[in-house]
């Protein structure tokens, strides 16, 4: 306090500063008691101010792991920095700082308010994943160019915005510059700007201004809309397929992964027209083939879910019942404790300090309530137990039954598609002889007569020889064979070992399930004997206390 | 007397005696005797069996005591005045056909006259109908001398002889209550009274027309009978009239030994739908580990015990028989009776069978109600049964065109079941063909069409109320709006025969203002449940109580439509002390609330008086599938009495316990907003294996919720209390005061709108009189001021229309200038409000600007109009005055002297 300048010295945060500020920040009243009384801890706590503290990096929040609302106010901070972790924050205030750009934002998805207001930022970016916007002030920077604002188009939920004091928001007169028609021209959903209502009249002003960039604008955006559209789609698809193990089968994929590394096959097809016609008619033929994969794969996934359904159904049906009856042990116990024990318990202790009874006749009344409490916190044991052993062979027996019932439907599905792409090995071969044979006479027509014939440049080194021209068509054919078999095995591989997975989990899960309920019994019956311990003693040092004074 | 005395040896009814005693016309007593004794044979042969005479015999046989009775009058051997009356009689009585066609004129019956020609006389077709009739029955009496007389031809309301073939009348009536057969019957049968027969075995003296049955509301059962089949036929049902012999009960119409028709209403119960579980993976049962002999022994034991009880039961059903059996009738088999049959095949009927058309209840053709069958006819043709009938009516072939089995009046009758032969084009057969399909067919029915006024139809009963006497059952029926209260039917059950001892009422109600449309009472246990239909204000649909006990604190059950209610509830329960509530689909989730009252009496303090102090409140959750199963509350317990708050959260996937939470609550004197929070006053148990516990914060601030909710429920309930008693007054309220309802499209009932109607034609009426009146002069007045002279002078003439002219004129002139007038005050005042507005507009609050401009717009339409008016009264007072000088010149007072005058 004496040294001004000391106070003002720049810092960085640490757990002395976190604590501090909590500490400060405790909310009033009884809430307020309770807090102090237990403290925060540190992980929980949701909302925290930072402000004229002179900060200047911003780091050491990773402590604070469920902010939901962070100010960090007048401060230094130059970088925005070290937020990553603090996934859950919905408000941010970095306003009267010295930050020059907007970054490492990105894993901060939930951010709906973010307030910038006189830093040394230049342009607008790095926001991308904050789409759930809704206030953005970014006031007093140095933001140049209005294009800028534009930025701002990819925030459907953006209703308020303030970018008042930047340099390209300078002058207002020139109503094509004027900032507040531009922003209600290029940003329809957005409600207040320098948290003013944009009117109706401002907004068609505005259209009519900037109608023909506007247009413009829109054109190239809905081109970019429409990409990410089918782009999505597709990837949606292809989850879904993948689940029926044929994914990108039902396109040309798989006739698309053969020719792709086969510089040879690829060039053969230079050849000529015959060739030509040879390739389309195989494409074909190879795309029926796929898409006859595809649809046993759909039929085949079907049905595995109807399986699955009904077994999850029936495998519901015996826990809940199971899970029903045990409840009732647990109610029925749970009311005798407390509607008879207790009360007897109760009855006893007030008979002993009205001196009706003497302390044995006590002890010896509370000896035989215990031995029936016991009694009966064994049977429910019992009870439960062999509720929890019955169902537990019971899911057991179902669950190698469904992993039986399911492998004979995995089975069948791999020996219709093994069918499926014999025929597309057998079509391999018959083209690839074909395609020989065209070679051939191609080569020799034009060892014949080498003028009249014009060899493409791609085909000038295979076509030296004979041999080379074999071994050619040799390495073309086992690429496509190989291809073919990879796809064949990666299908049957995958559902084998999706069949696999699924078997493991449902026994683990079903261990787990089991491991837990016995926890939980005995637990629970701990528990009920902790109660009834602290009660049958409590009235004896209730006793004794009384006998003393 | 000598042949009186022999005759009588030979043949024993009085009929006989009677038929003989009349034999003056030679012919005609000899065929008399020839169907007499045809008609006796049944008897006779008894008596042979019997061995003996019918003398010596009678006082033996108790059987034939009806017998005796008729015979002693035979006995005394009185001489009988023969007389034309008493002729009549015999051959009424032994279905002898009249060929005689007597002249009626001026026929009264029931106030009835002016009856149409085919009431009071035979067609020459019906006339040769007649004689063929006639014919056939003698032909028959010879073949089959042992049969009773036919039931062929009988006299009408007028006395004239018809036969029964053309009585019916098919009658298609367009009204909903009467298009099936079983509505038409049961219909016919709540619409007509049923008289039982004169003379119970003998076949009726008149058959009146289907029309005067339904305009008498009346008749026997042949009247009844043909009524029916009159409207079956009509909407297409193949139904015949049956004349033949049924039991006493069914003659009488006793319904004392059949059960009600009416079941007992019982309430619908939901069938929870078990999910199948297919079979593959279904879960193997434990083994069970229970003996199996000890369960044989405790079934051993059961069963005996069922075996006593199922003998007890035995004896009681044998009991209840003995006594609802059929008194002996020593008319068995011999009481006539006539009823429908309807065939397969029309419509939707499957099966042949009988309808009783005196009760409208169908019965299969192995009913016992029936003993024979002599006959069977529809409007086309007539046929006798000539089968055995002594083992029962369902051994019966039913195929009328089997002529071995019936024997028809008619050849080829009715049409339609003749197979036409396609004749070819140039078949020379032909003509002969055409001739074999000429023969005589059954005339056009005589009676007039049945006509059912629509409220009558709607009255259903003779006297729009009707009482039957079921077995154990008394059921009353009311047309609707007879009974003040919307009654409409009203069954009560006995469990004794004799009908002392009630069991149960059961009324239904329609039209009712709020709209119970059912009750019950259980005598017993003296429970009332009545049912409402939807669309109450309260949106109660059932509410059961007892009626020795109707107060606000009685046990009771109301349900509620919740669909309609916004809290969704659905059910109350109140039962002593706990008054328990069900909701559906509601936004907490909650299902069910009970409330405990205390059982102390009501608080003392005035204030308090009303209300029973609440010991407890239970409220329970359905899963609220966003939360946690371990946060989501699932039974809530306020323990106001203890001061206490219990909390039980939902069990988990799995989990076979569940978390709860008690509080105890703080002293009053700590309560509110400084409530400090003491963590001893709470304790609790935690499912979730590996939680925390909970922090103090967490469960000061769950406590805090819970004591806000607390009192949001106290007000609740208190409210419900309000109102449960306001439901309870305003059920009282509607019991004493029962309003009806009436549809505005009701003619009959709705006597408001009638008579609005009424009035509404009365004044146009009036309206169009004055119309006529209209011609009004013009020069009274005038005329009036010249003492009403009977012609007048030229100059007078001359005075009259021109005083006349300038004063229409006059008239004319202010009216414009009065309009002209209203319009300038009005824009005026237009304009100083104008000006004022715009003085004051700034300082006007909402509502007086909006008044401004309301008052403003009005003034402005004012003025629009007056201008209108304005502008017309010019356009039209040039011809309106042109109209009054033609007036003048053409009228009868001027024209004369003017025109004399000008000449």
């Amino acid at each position: 306090m004496l040294n001004p300048c000391k106070e003002r010295e720049p810092r960085v945060i640490d757990n002395a500063l976190i604590a501090k500020c909590i500490d400060l920040q405790y909310p009033k009243g009884e809430v307020g008691r309770l807090l102090r009384l237990e403290g925060i801890p540190m992980e929980e706590i949701q909302q925290i101010r930072f402000e004229y503290l002179y900060i200047l990096k911003i780091d050491h929040l990773w402590v604070l792991k469920s902010l939901v609302k962070l100010s960090l106010n007048n401060n230094f901070i130059e970088k925005i920095e070290n937020l990553e972790s603090l996934v859950h924050l919905k408000e941010l205030d970095l306003s009267f700082n010295k930050i020059a750009k907007i970054e490492n934002l990105d894993s901060l998805v939930k951010l709906e308010k973010i307030t910038l207001y006189e830093n040394l930022i230049e342009v607008v970016e790095n926001m991308d994943q904050q789409v759930k916007l809704t206030v953005f002030s970014i006031g007093k920077n140095r933001i140049c160019n209005k294009e800028n604002l534009n930025y701002f188009r990819r925030f459907p939920e953006l209703t308020s915005l303030n970018m008042a004091g930047n340099p390209c928001t300078g002058d207002t007169e020139d109503p094509n510059n004027d900032i507040r028609l531009y922003v209600g021209a290029f940003l329809p959903t957005l409600v207040y700007y320098e948290y003013i209502r944009i009117s109706n009249s401002e907004r068609e002003q505005a259209i009519i201004i900037h109608d023909e960039a506007l247009k413009l604008l829109e054109k190239n955006e809905s081109k970019e809309i429409e990409e990410k559209a089918a782009l999505a789609k597709e990837l949606r698809d292809a989850e879904i397929h993948s689940k029926m193990f044929v994914e990108h089968l039902n396109n040309g994929k798989l006739f698309e992964t053969m020719y792709e590394r086969d510089v040879e096959g690829k060039a053969l097809l230079d050849i000529g027209e015959e060739v030509t016609e040879l390739y389309e008619e195989y494409k074909a033929q190879i795309l029926e083939y796929s898409k006859q994969v595809f649809r046993i794969g759909e039929r085949h996934y079907n049905s595995r879910n109807q399986e699955l359904d009904l077994f999850h159904k029936s495998v519901w049906r015996a826990k809940k019942d199971n899970q029903e009856e045990s409840i009732q042990y647990m109610e029925k116990l749970l009311g005798t404790i407390n509607e008879e024990l207790f009360p007897d318990i109760n009855n006893c202790k007030m008979q002993l300090e009205h001196d009706a009874i003497t302390e044995d006749e006590f002890e010896e009344k509370i000896k035989t309530i215990r031995n029936t409490f016991e009694d009966l916190i064994h049977l429910t044991w019992k009870n439960l137990m062999r509720l929890e052993v019955t169902l537990f062979e019971q899911v057991e027996e179902v669950n190698t039954a469904f992993g039986q019932g399911l492998g004979e439907m995995i089975n069948t599905f791999i020996e219709e598609v093994q069918g499926v792409f014999t025929n597309i090995r057998a079509a391999e071969v018959t083209y690839s002889e074909t395609l020989q044979d065209a070679a051939i006479r191609f080569m020799t027509a034009a060892n014949v007569n080498p003028e009249e014939e014009d060899i493409p440049a791609s085909l000038t080194e295979i076509l030296i020889d004979r041999d080379t021209l074999n071994n050619a068509m040799a390495a073309t054919h086992d690429i496509h064979m190989q291809v073919i078999d990879s796809r064949e095995d990666v299908l049957i591989h995958r559902s084998r070992a999706w069949l696999e997975a699924l078997i493991t989990e449902l026994v683990d899960e079903e261990i787990a399930r089991d491991r837990y309920k016995l926890l939980e019994i005995n637990h629970f019956l701990d528990i009920q004997r902790e109660e009834f311990d602290e009660l049958a003693t409590e009235s004896g040092t209730l006793y004794t206390e009384e006998y003393e004074i | 007397m000598s042949l009186d005395q022999s005759v009588a040896e030979k043949v024993s009814t009085d009929s006989v005696k009677r038929s003989l005693t009349g034999s003056k016309l030679e012919q005609q007593s000899q065929e008399i005797s020839y169907a007499s004794r045809s008609s006796s044979v049944p008897v006779s042969l008894r008596e042979q069996q019997s061995g003996e005479g019918i003398d010596e015999d009678a006082p033996e046989e108790p059987l034939l005591s009806y017998i005796q009775m008729l015979d002693a009058p035979r006995e005394l051997g009185e001489p009988i005045d023969i007389t034309i009356d008493y002729l009549k009689q015999i051959s009424d009585e032994l279905g002898l056909i009249k060929l005689c066609w007597p002249d009626l004129s001026n026929v009264t019956f029931e106030d009835r006259s002016n009856f149409p020609e085919s009431y009071l006389k035979n067609s020459n077709k019906e006339k040769l109908l007649l004689l063929y009739a006639e014919n056939f029955r003698r032909q028959f009496c010879y073949k089959y001398p042992d049969r009773k007389p036919l039931f062929l031809a009988c006299d009408n309301e007028c006395g004239m002889q018809k036969m029964v073939c053309t009585t019916i009348r098919p009658t298609t009536l367009s009204y909903s209550e009467i298009c099936t057969w079983e509505k038409s019957a049961r219909f016919v049968a709540d619409h007509l009274k049923y008289e039982p027969l004169e003379e119970p075995v003998l076949i009726p003296r008149h058959l009146y027309s289907p029309h005067t049955t339904f305009l008498r509301q009346s008749g026997h059962s042949f009247e009844i009978a043909t009524a029916l089949c009159s409207i079956l036929i009509g909407i297409g049902y193949d139904a015949y009239v049956v004349s033949g012999y049924a039991i006493k009960d069914v003659t009488l119409r006793i319904m004392s030994r059949v059960a009600c028709p009416i079941e007992p209403t019982k309430e619908e119960e939901v069938k929870k739908e078990v999910e199948e579980i297919s079979p593959k993976y279904k879960i193997t049962p434990p083994t069970d580990m229970k003996s199996k002999f000890l369960h044989m022994m405790k079934q051993r034991e059961l069963d005996k015990i069922e075996e006593e009880k199922e003998k007890e039961a035995m004896t009681e059903r044998q009991r209840i028989m003995e006594e609802e059996k059929r008194p002996f009738d020593e008319l068995e088999g011999q009481r006539v009776h006539a009823w429908i049959f309807l065939a397969a095949g029309s419509k939707n009927v499957t099966e042949n069978m009988f309808i009783e058309s005196s009760t409208g209840m169908p019965h299969p053709l192995d009913t016992d109600l029936y003993s024979g069958i002599e006959s069977v006819w529809n409007s086309e043709n007539y046929w006798v049964n000539l089968q055995d009938c002594s083992h029962g009516l369902a051994a019966l072939s039913y195929d009328l065109k089997d002529i071995e089995k019936w024997e028809h009046l008619l050849v080829g009758e009715p049409l339609k079941w003749r197979v036409h032969k396609v004749a070819e084009i140039g078949d020379e057969e032909e003509p002969e063909e055409f001739w074999d399909e000429k023969h005589l067919d059954m005339p056009y029915p005589w009676s007039m069409k049945i006509s059912i006024p629509h409220d009558v139809l709607k009255k259903r009963f003779p006297d729009g109320s009707k009482v039957t006497q079921f077995k154990r059952t008394i059921v009353e029926e009311y047309a609707p709006f007879v009974c003040m209260d919307g009654l409409v039917q009203k069954i009560t059950r006995y469990t004794d025969f004799a009908c002392t001892v009630l069991e149960t009422i059961e009324e239904k109600f329609e039209n009712r203002h709020d709209k119970l449309i059912r009750s019950t009472l259980d005598a017993k246990t003296n429970l009332e449940s009545e049912y409402f239909a939807n669309g109450r204000e309260d949106s109660v649909i059932k509410h059961i109580y007892y009626k020795h006990l109707d107060n606000v604190d009685a046990e009771r059950t109301i349900f509620f439509n919740s669909k309609a209610r916004f809290d969704g509830l659905a059910k109350i329960e109140i039962l002593g002390e706990i008054r328990t509530e069900h909701y559906i689909d509601r936004d907490d989730k909650l299902y069910y609330r009970q409330v405990v009252y205390d059982k102390q009496k009501r608080g003392q303090d005035d204030e308090q008086k009303s209300r029973r102090p609440i010991s407890k409140i239970i409220q329970k959750f359905l899963r609220n599938e966003d939360k946690s199963p371990f946060q989501d509350i699932s039974i809530r317990e306020f323990n106001i009495k203890a001061r206490e708050i219990h909390l039980k959260y939902h069990y988990g996937k799995d989990n076979v316990t569940a978390s709860t939470r008690i509080f105890i609550k703080p002293p009053i004197s700590e309560m509110g907003p400084d409530m400090v929070f003491r963590p001893e006053l709470t304790y609790g148990y935690q499912a979730e294996i590996g939680a925390k516990p909970p922090r103090q914060l967490q469960l000061f601030l769950l406590l805090e919720q819970q004591l806000k909710d607390e009192k949001v429920v106290l007000d609740s309930i208190r409210d419900f209390e309000n109102q449960m008693s306001e439901f309870l007054l305003l059920r009282a309220h509607e019991m004493a005061f029962s309003n009806l309802e009436v549809s505005v499209y009701n003619r009959e009932q709705n006597q408001e709108n009638r008579l609005g109607m009424l009035e509404q034609e009365e004044k146009q009426r009036m309206y169009k009189e004055k119309e006529v009146e209209e011609g009004i002069d013009y020069l009274a007045p005038y005329l009036a001021r010249l003492g009403n002279p009977n012609s007048l002078t030229f100059e007078e003439a001359l005075i009259v229309k021109y005083a006349c002219m300038d004063e229409f004129k006059e008239l004319l002139l202010n009216r414009a200038n009065d309009v002209q007038h209203q319009f300038q005050r009005m824009s005026s005042r237009i304009e100083m409000m104008q000006t004022w507005y715009t003085q004051n507009h700034e300082t006007l609050s909402p509502e007086e600007e909006a008044n401004y401009f309301q008052e403003v717009n009005e003034l402005l339409f004012y003025l629009r109009t007056l201008e209108m008016r304005l502008s017309r009264h010019k356009d039209l007072s040039v011809s309106k005055y042109q109209a009054m000088v033609q007036y003048l010149e053409k009228h009868p007072m001027l024209m004369d002297p003017l025109e004399s005058g000008m000449s």
